[in-house]
């Protein structure tokens, strides 16, 4: 929808550059950037060079990945999309937590839907002990706190065996 | 370790968003987490937005069975009550769900819900709010007027909640029938959970015809109204005339709308996507009309043949003999993503219709008892009253 209004008017298909934490530039069609709505902003007030000093260079290679493909969306391919966000979220919890810190901050709305919906069914199961872990939390209760807020509903920490493993 | 904790903690706007994305009972589970887990699970506005992310994703709502079973020994009644997905298929996951500790032994029970609770009501007992998924609840004691008399016909409920008073508020309207007048007067008593007290409203009920009044039970209730839907036989035409007479909790008014005038019969009111929805049997198709925005034109969303064509059953033709073998042809349960009809029948078999190949499916669910359940869609929520729980 986008990309034709844009290139209709210049006949021409705009291009911007991304520039990474480390420096590696982009470059990429106007159209499959504007997912983006940080960068859109960026681009309606003129700027063609866009850096992004909080995305690394991993991360926005992935991203970019992912803007290219959801810029090919249409009616007909919706499964081949869905296969496609399935591998998407496969890597590990760190990987996650870097694209979802970055998708946050480019405002990719689908994009955060999709990683923050794919990490809560990661961990929906796993123990309170392993979800710490997962997260670099550390346990800031005293044993009485933690026991207290624990008893508060006793039945949702029964009912089965909770997952130990951090990946 | 040492590698990750080069890693910052992820900021508390994106744990909150991925915490939306969580079954309730996982949430009261990772609040043992740390302190600020704790407080974001408890916070009011992630309560809202959790429960508004659950009422408009139709893959997070949930059905809930309530079913009576008659004891066979002594002559009382257990309830079981049973969940599953809303979108129910063949190997939907049924759970036995545990009920209020006082729900004790009773043969009529209605239920339905809206915004996260479930209200439950038992006849010549109090009622019940209740929150499954948090397994709180809090009695409501009966009307005024149930108390007092006996010879009221039992009365209509509706629950809803209030957005601007923030209040979740029960609807009762009572057929009083006197001896010196032939037509009925209708009172409506209204009890405020924050108040926690009933009130009574005199002559507000619009009687929309000079004829007998039907009122039919199960009110739907969207967006702070209660649909309830209405009939008579107007003799001097001699049709019947169909009303939905809708109660606006905010300002307490009623407004009459009538029903398409081809809608058919078996009507029955529902809720689809945040609109009311009217489903109807119209010769051998069966039709669903959605309530436009300005709450008075319905549109005919789409037409299907009746289940009893197609699956080798005869059609409802006004004929006495089938109605006293199959009673009418069932319930609609929701209308699923993407776009196919679910729906129970008499029988207690489910069918799904997928309206684009004009094809049905029909399964059974063995946990689910076949006959005389009590049923009504709902959302796990965290929704917590503003009084305390009983």
């Amino acid at each position: 929808m986008a990309s034709s209004s844009s290139s209709s008017k210049t006949g021409l298909k705009k291009m911007l550059t991304l520039k990474s934490s480390d420096g590696d530039e982009f470059e990429l069609e106007e159209s499959i950037v504007i997912q983006c709505q940080t960068i859109k902003h960026m681009v309606e007030d003129g700027f063609s060079l866009i850096p992004l000093q909080n995305v690394d260079t991993k991360t926005l290679t992935k991203i970019i990945e992912y803007m290219k493909k959801h810029a090919e969306k249409t009616e007909s391919n919706k499964e081949e999309i869905k296969n496609f966000n399935k591998e998407f979220v496969k890597g590990s919890f760190d990987d996650q937590f870097e694209l979802v810190s970055a998708a946050n901050y480019l405002h990719i709305n689908g994009l955060m839907d999709l990683l923050c919906q794919s990490i809560a069914d990661r961990i929906n199961n796993k123990s309170v002990r392993a979800v710490r872990e997962i997260f670099n939390i550390s346990n800031d209760y005293t044993p009485d706190e933690e026991e207290k807020v624990r008893d508060e509903h006793k039945w949702a920490h029964e009912g089965g065996e909770f997952d130990e493993s951090l990946d | 370790m040492g590698v990750r904790s080069i890693i910052p903690n992820l900021p508390e706007d994106i744990i909150n968003s991925i915490l939306l994305e969580l079954p309730v009972k996982s949430l009261l589970r990772f609040k043992s987490i740390c302190k600020s887990w704790c407080c974001s699970i408890d916070d009011l506005e992630f309560m809202k937005s959790h429960l508004h992310k659950s009422s408009t994703d139709i893959s997070r709502q949930k059905i809930l069975f309530v079913d009576v079973v008659a004891r066979k020994i002594r002559y009382d009644c257990s309830i079981k009550v049973l969940s599953t997905e809303a979108s129910i298929s063949a190997d939907s996951k049924v759970v036995s769900v545990d009920q209020p500790d006082i729900m004790g032994f009773h043969s009529n029970v209605q239920v339905s819900s809206c915004g996260g609770l479930i209200f439950i009501y038992r006849l010549r007992d109090s009622m019940i709010l209740w929150n499954p998924a948090i397994q709180k609840y809090k009695l409501i004691p009966e009307p005024h007027l149930l108390q007092q008399e006996s010879c009221f016909v039992r009365p209509i409920f509706g629950f809803a909640y209030d957005f601007v008073a923030e209040d979740y508020k029960v609807l009762c309207v009572h057929k009083v029938t006197r001896d010196d007048t032939t037509y009925p007067r209708y009172l409506v008593e209204i009890y405020s959970v924050k108040n926690q007290s009933w009130r009574t409203i005199d002559n507000i009920f619009p009687v929309p015809t000079d004829f007998p009044l039907h009122v039919y039970n199960d009110p739907v209730s969207l967006n702070g109204v209660i649909h309830i839907m209405a009939n008579s036989f107007e003799g001097d035409v001699e049709e019947f005339e169909h009303w939905v007479i809708s109660f606006h909790l905010a300002d307490d008014k009623f407004i009459v709308t009538p029903l398409p005038y081809d809608c058919g019969e078996h009507l029955k009111l529902c809720a689809f996507r945040d609109r009311v929805c009217l489903i109807g049997t119209v010769g051998k198709e069966i039709s669903i009309w959605l309530l436009e925005k300005d709450g008075k034109t319905w549109n005919n969303i789409t037409k299907f043949p009746a289940l009893g064509t197609v699956i080798g059953k005869p059609m409802y033709s006004g004929n006495i003999k089938f109605v006293k073998e199959y009673g009418n042809i069932g319930d609609v349960i929701c209308v699923k993503d993407n776009r196919n009809v679910l729906w129970r029948k008499n029988d207690g078999r489910f069918i799904e219709y997928n309206a684009q190949k004009n094809e049905y499916t029909e399964f059974k669910l063995k946990e689910i008892p076949l006959f005389s359940v009590q049923k009504t869609l709902y959302v796990e929520s965290l929704v917590s009253l503003k009084i305390p729980w009983d």
